[in-house]
């Protein structure tokens, strides 16, 4: 069973981190004074407010109650789904520029599709096909929107 | 009423009702209504996807279009509620309540109906008060200053916060980040890069349409795909008569007339206007019905006075947007986001500088609503079917949407990573139970409210008071304190009882 306090102990330390790294980080910015305030001014306030209130939060999760059971990060069975999913959408815009908008987005939809939609190869290819092809009229043609022509010219 | 207000109308009609101009008004309302319906997919999501269509744009047509696109989302997720019992957002929720029951009774067609015209009457009436009101607020604005808009800024955010669902630190949590994240790029004032890291792409900053569609976009995708959403339950009978009957528009009657009264004015409050809007007007309904242990059973008024609230508050919001240049709730900081984008500022000096963006503004929001009667009602057999295309070839399509959209805005592949990053935040914070909304809320309104606090300290030389002395400011800043710590009041009797339970 996953329980909402040790996400939110683990969220109240990498928040406290973050603040502390932020804090490190303005040390370069000029802070001025309350009466003239400069650039560092206000993330330095916001970075003591963002530690005061990690703290808060992992005492709560430390001395709180157990709110029961809560929605796992991913369901059962859907693991691989989810991880492939992401990794395709990260993968997509480092390839987009060099292979060119239609290869890219042909690629892109075969991939999702075939991973979630489990469907014949055939039907995955006509489907990639033609939304590569809708969605150019769309995007390069009606919205006259410049888009990357790739190595092939595409 | 001036005279002089038939002039503009004038004016607005002249821009809008152009064939072009008329074309992507429908089409802005076509494709809200479209992404609107699409399960999964809230109105916040669904503007945040349709905003890059209109970059290429003219000012005056993106204008138009994008209130097509609000109207139209609205309504959309109204028709998931009704036919699906799927909320669009915390606006549609209460539309579930009385509307999916009428579905279940064979009487989806009167629901959708009386949505339809309910949101039709109470978006025309909300109109005219955004017509009336709007100027006279814009003149009143000019002699207010800095103070006051930081204290404007502090009282929209302490509301998002302290109203959100759940934890109120952790809404504060998510305010300061957003608050951090609206620092990225250069100064406000001395125009110096901040947490930039050499980035040119970052030295603009992080776009609201990036953080957006991936917070609210692919963030909702992910969680979807990561649930198993499946096509679910969807009103199987075949939908007839949309009209509704004599006595539905009898019982409809009152409860429009209120909840345009009621929404309207919520509306304008900053802070998640347009829920309280439909919570506070089912409630009304249910005070004053004779037979209040019938709703939530399928009562025509349950959907009737929420759905009017609902569209008078988009109207309403509108008002301190194009008057003070404060977005009051995170759609219509969506809308201000992309008035940004044309290199228009909303507030005090928008109506006088941009007399026709206002008035075709105004009049694009009657046709938009007038369109999304007419039109919409006839394709609702439309919308069904796309309810009932499986999620697995949407979902593609979707995120397709997504990273073609954000990459027009500048042709630059660093935005789709800055989307994906803040789709991955948008899931995470789904399950560690943190809002969305506190967090754009805040990147929007950050920027000026740090402009306004340091002009403001400038001002007094560093004195503090200068927020409690000035009269429109203290009453702001104390109120957005009040509401900060009645929403902490129960946390802390909670855990006092805690302690004591445990001695």
């Amino acid at each position: 069973m996953v329980n909402m306090k040790k996400r939110d102990l683990i969220t109240s330390i990498i928040l406290l981190a973050l603040s502390i790294a932020i804090l490190l980080e303005i040390r370069e910015f000029p802070i001025g004074k309350l009466s003239s305030p400069q650039m560092g001014f206000f993330p330095l306030i916001l970075a003591v407010l963002l530690g005061i209130l990690s703290l808060v939060l992992l005492g709560q999760a430390i001395k709180g109650k157990d709110e029961g059971e809560i929605p796992s990060w991913v369901s059962s069975g859907r693991e691989k789904i989810f991880i492939l999913t992401v990794g395709i959408l990260f993968i997509f815009p480092i390839f987009f520029e060099r292979l060119g908008y239609l290869i890219s987005v042909f690629l892109l939809i075969a991939l999702l599709f075939g991973t979630i939609g489990k469907k014949k190869w055939w039907v995955v290819i006509m489907v990639a096909f033609f939304s590569a092809l809708a969605s150019y009229l769309v995007f390069g043609i009606l919205l006259n929107t410049q888009l990357p022509m790739g190595i092939l010219g595409l | 009423m001036d005279l002089d207000i038939f002039g503009k109308l004038t004016l607005g009609f002249s821009l809008v009702a152009s064939p072009y101009n008329l074309l992507f008004c429908f089409i802005g309302v076509l494709l809200g209504t479209l992404v609107g319906v699409l399960p999964g997919l809230g109105p916040v999501a669904s503007i945040s996807l349709l905003l890059p269509i209109t970059y290429k744009m003219s000012p005056v047509t993106s204008i138009i279009m994008l209130a097509g696109i609000f109207y139209g989302a609205q309504y959309g997720g109204s028709t998931t509620s009704i036919l699906v019992n799927i909320p669009g957002e915390s606006t549609s929720v209460i539309t579930c309540l009385d509307g999916y029951q009428m579905a279940r009774q064979g009487r989806a067609g009167p629901a959708l109906g009386i949505a339809a015209f309910g949101s039709f009457i109470a978006g025309t009436f909300g109109v005219v008060g955004l017509m009336i009101l709007a100027p006279v607020l814009g003149q009143a604005a000019l002699s207010i200053g800095p103070p006051e808009y930081f204290a404007l800024t502090f009282l929209g955010l302490t509301l998002v916060t302290s109203l959100s669902r759940g934890s109120t630190i952790k809404a504060s949590i998510m305010a300061i980040l957003g608050l951090l994240a609206g620092c990225i790029g250069a100064d406000v004032i001395s125009g110096a890069q901040r947490f930039t890291y050499g980035s040119l792409t970052l030295l603009d900053g992080l776009g609201i349409v990036p953080v957006a569609m991936g917070m609210f976009g692919i963030g909702e995708v992910l969680e979807n795909i990561a649930s198993g959403l499946s096509t679910k339950d969807v009103y199987k009978t075949k939908i007839k008569g949309l009209l509704p009957t004599l006595q539905d528009w009898k019982d409809s009657f009152w409860p429009i007339i209120r909840g345009t009264v009621i929404g309207f004015f919520i509306g304008i409050l900053p802070g998640p206007s347009v829920v309280i809007s439909t919570f506070t007007s089912y409630a009304v309904e249910k005070k004053l019905s004779r037979y209040p242990e019938k709703f939530g059973t399928g009562v025509i008024e349950g959907v009737a006075g929420p759905e009017s609230a609902n569209n008078a508050a988009v109207s309403g919001a509108f008002i301190p947007l194009v008057s003070l240049g404060i977005p009051a709730n995170v759609t219509i900081a969506l809308f201000m986001g992309a008035l940004l984008i044309q290199g228009i500022q909303p507030g005090p000096l928008f109506i006088n500088q941009h007399p026709g963006i206002f008035w075709g503004l105004i009049v694009s929001m009657y046709i938009g609503n007038i369109l999304l009667l007419v039109l919409n009602l006839p394709l609702i057999g439309v919308w069904v079917k796309v309810l009932k295309v499986p999620y697995e070839i949407l979902f593609p399509l979707i995120l397709l949407f997504c990273l073609i959209g954000v990459y027009t805005l500048s042709n630059n592949v660093v935005e789709i990573f800055i989307m994906l990053i803040f789709g991955i935040f948008g899931y995470l914070n789904r399950k560690i139970a943190f809002e969305g909304a506190p967090f754009i809320m805040a990147f929007i309104l950050g920027p000026i409210m740090e402009k306004c606090l340091r002009y403001s300290l400038l001002m007094s030389r560093g004195d503090l008071g200068i927020f409690f002395t000035r009269p429109i400011s203290a009453i702001l800043v104390s109120l957005g304190l009040a509401s900060l710590i009645l929403s902490l009041i129960p946390h802390f009797i909670r855990r006092k009882r805690l302690i004591e339970e445990k001695d």
